[in-house]
């Protein structure tokens, strides 16, 4: 199929949505204060970008996200990456990280409320365990992609420990890492707002919980697009990125 | 080849032991051989018996159990950059860097500039007919031409010595043998002196000075061969008397029907 119409039958399918939904209203088959019109909707996402209150609460939010990633994540490529390297440590490690990740992470949040209260820190220590261990188990996967040939060739050019490192670990973990990275941003979040809309005094999960349980579907349909949109868009970023690292991968294996 | 010709390898009493499990294997045992300066010097050998591992002695990859190698009568103990370059299978070309930057990777790790490294490893991508072909990867290349691009890499080097280990074995038979004489030309303009490993007997019989016949593990040196082929040697030498005669003495060394040395050469 041509991209150009890829394109189309994709908008084709948004539209198709949308046309279904206002005529559900529109044929009054749904009650409109369970479900709002697509205008009502939209025109509540443009009142909460103009409300300093929702941005208040979105940019708390971003900031657990963004804190927790930047802690997580260097922590666990450090931690992948010494695994991956040690064979003794890896065998006597990795059965526990393939364990934790089989466990639902959420059953650990009535225990971080009470270890580390309701504010930033219990926000930032459950997004930060939710972005380690997918991130370290990947990256332990990607050190184990590396190939040992590629490796003796450049010992034999007379390459340092150090350049082994950036020449040939580095490229050839790139999109492995970069994958482990993406999920681990996708958990992060997950755990950011669920955290949020168990028990917190500020944030969007805490707005999400708030109109929910008051009937304000309107705004809490606004900003689920709203959460949606700007998931999507971080996600494709990191893809991008992601398809980028690798594409020498994706071509050498077509082959 | 004559005895004023300096001796550039040498191996005294080699041995290695591997001890996997704890269980120790004597992979090699008693090596002791030396290869003239700007000789072609070939190895066979069952498949196992130890040939891989002794090219990794010799380029101070890992080290031997006991004895030592000697190359300009120094002792290696590690990679020789710049002396000793080695050509490893194609698979070890870095699939994310493109043919021209993958011949100048070992330079660049050597320290040559920017611009000199460019004009060598396009200098011998001429030599091997890829000019062209620099900016492409190496998957977008065939196995034939991959292999060329892994000589290559190590030639730009200018090495003294350079170590190829079955740097022919993923290719078919009649590629396997254009490669030779490819490899012959090259070696012919640039004097260089080559440890050749392969588990083909006419691929080491066409291309040699000397053979180095290893027996099963552990690997022993069991026959020194001097092929005394006129050079420059053509495809018909092949079908002649003292090649057959030669490669079944070799045949026999190691072991006959119990290897998979002279496999798919029955059509030779």
């Amino acid at each position: 199929m041509p991209k150009p119409l890829v394109l189309l039958t994709q908008a084709g399918f948004v539209a198709a949505v949308f046309a279904v939904w206002q005529a559900a209203i529109t044929l009054t088959l749904v009650d409109p204060t369970i479900l709002p019109a697509p205008a009502t909707v939209f025109a509540a996402l443009a009142g909460l970008l103009r409300s300093p209150d929702f941005l208040s609460n979105a940019g708390d939010t971003l900031l657990r996200i963004i804190a927790a990633f930047l802690i997580g994540a260097p922590l666990a490529l450090l931690t992948g990456v010494v695994i991956g390297e040690n064979v003794n440590i890896g065998k006597s490690v990795s059965p526990f990280f393939n364990l934790v990740l089989a466990v639902p992470q959420s059953i650990f949040l009535p225990l971080f409320t009470l270890l580390f209260g309701l504010g930033f820190t219990e926000k930032l220590m459950f997004g930060i365990t939710h972005v380690f261990f997918v991130v370290a188990v990947n990256t332990v996967a990607a050190v184990r992609h590396v190939s040992h040939e590629h490796v003796v060739a450049a010992r034999s050019f007379g390459a340092s420990r150090w350049r082994i490192y950036r020449s040939i670990y580095l490229p050839a973990m790139a999109p492995h890492v970069m994958t482990g990275l993406r999920f681990g941003m996708i958990f992060n979040i997950i755990g950011i707002l669920l955290a949020e809309m168990y028990a917190s005094q500020t944030g969007l999960g805490v707005l999400l919980m708030q109109w929910g349980e008051s009937y304000n579907v309107g705004k809490l349909m606004a900003a689920t697009i709203f959460i949606s949109v700007m998931t999507i868009g971080m996600n494709e970023m990191m893809r991008i990125w992601e398809a980028r690292l690798g594409r020498w991968q994706h071509s050498a294996n077509r082959e | 080849m004559s005895a004023l010709t300096p001796t550039v390898i040498e191996t005294r009493k080699l041995r290695k032991v591997y001890t996997p499990n704890d269980i120790a294997v004597l992979a090699l045992d008693d090596i002791s051989f030396a290869a003239e300066e700007g000789s072609f010097v070939s190895l066979v050998g069952p498949s196992g018996c130890g040939k891989s591992t002794l090219l990794q002695i010799l380029a101070g990859l890992i080290s031997s159990s006991s004895g030592e190698v000697l190359v300009d009568g120094a002792p290696v103990r590690s990679p020789m950059p710049g002396k000793i370059a080695v050509v490893f299978q194609d698979a070890t070309l870095l699939p994310w860097k493109t043919v021209i930057e993958n011949v100048e990777f070992p330079l660049e790790i050597q320290g040559v500039r920017s611009a000199e490294r460019r004009q060598r490893a396009d200098a011998m991508l001429s030599l091997v007919g890829l000019a062209d072909f620099g900016g492409r990867h190496p998957h977008e290349l065939s196995g034939g031409m991959r292999q060329r691009v892994s000589i290559v890499r190590g030639l730009a080097q200018n090495p003294r010595i350079i170590l190829m280990d079955e740097p022919f074995g993923a290719l078919d038979e009649q590629s396997r043998l254009k490669m030779g004489k490819e490899l012959l030309r090259i070696w012919s303009k640039t004097g260089k002196t080559i440890f050749f490993i392969t588990h083909s007997l006419t691929e080491a019989l066409f291309l040699s000075d000397v053979v180095l016949v290893m027996s099963q593990r552990p690997g022993r040196i069991v026959d020194v061969i001097r092929t005394g082929l006129p050079r420059p040697r053509t495809y018909d030498m092949v079908g002649s008397a003292e090649f057959g005669a030669a490669r079944n003495r070799i045949w026999k060394l190691i072991g006959g029907d119990q290897t998979d040395a002279d496999a798919g050469l029955t059509g030779l």
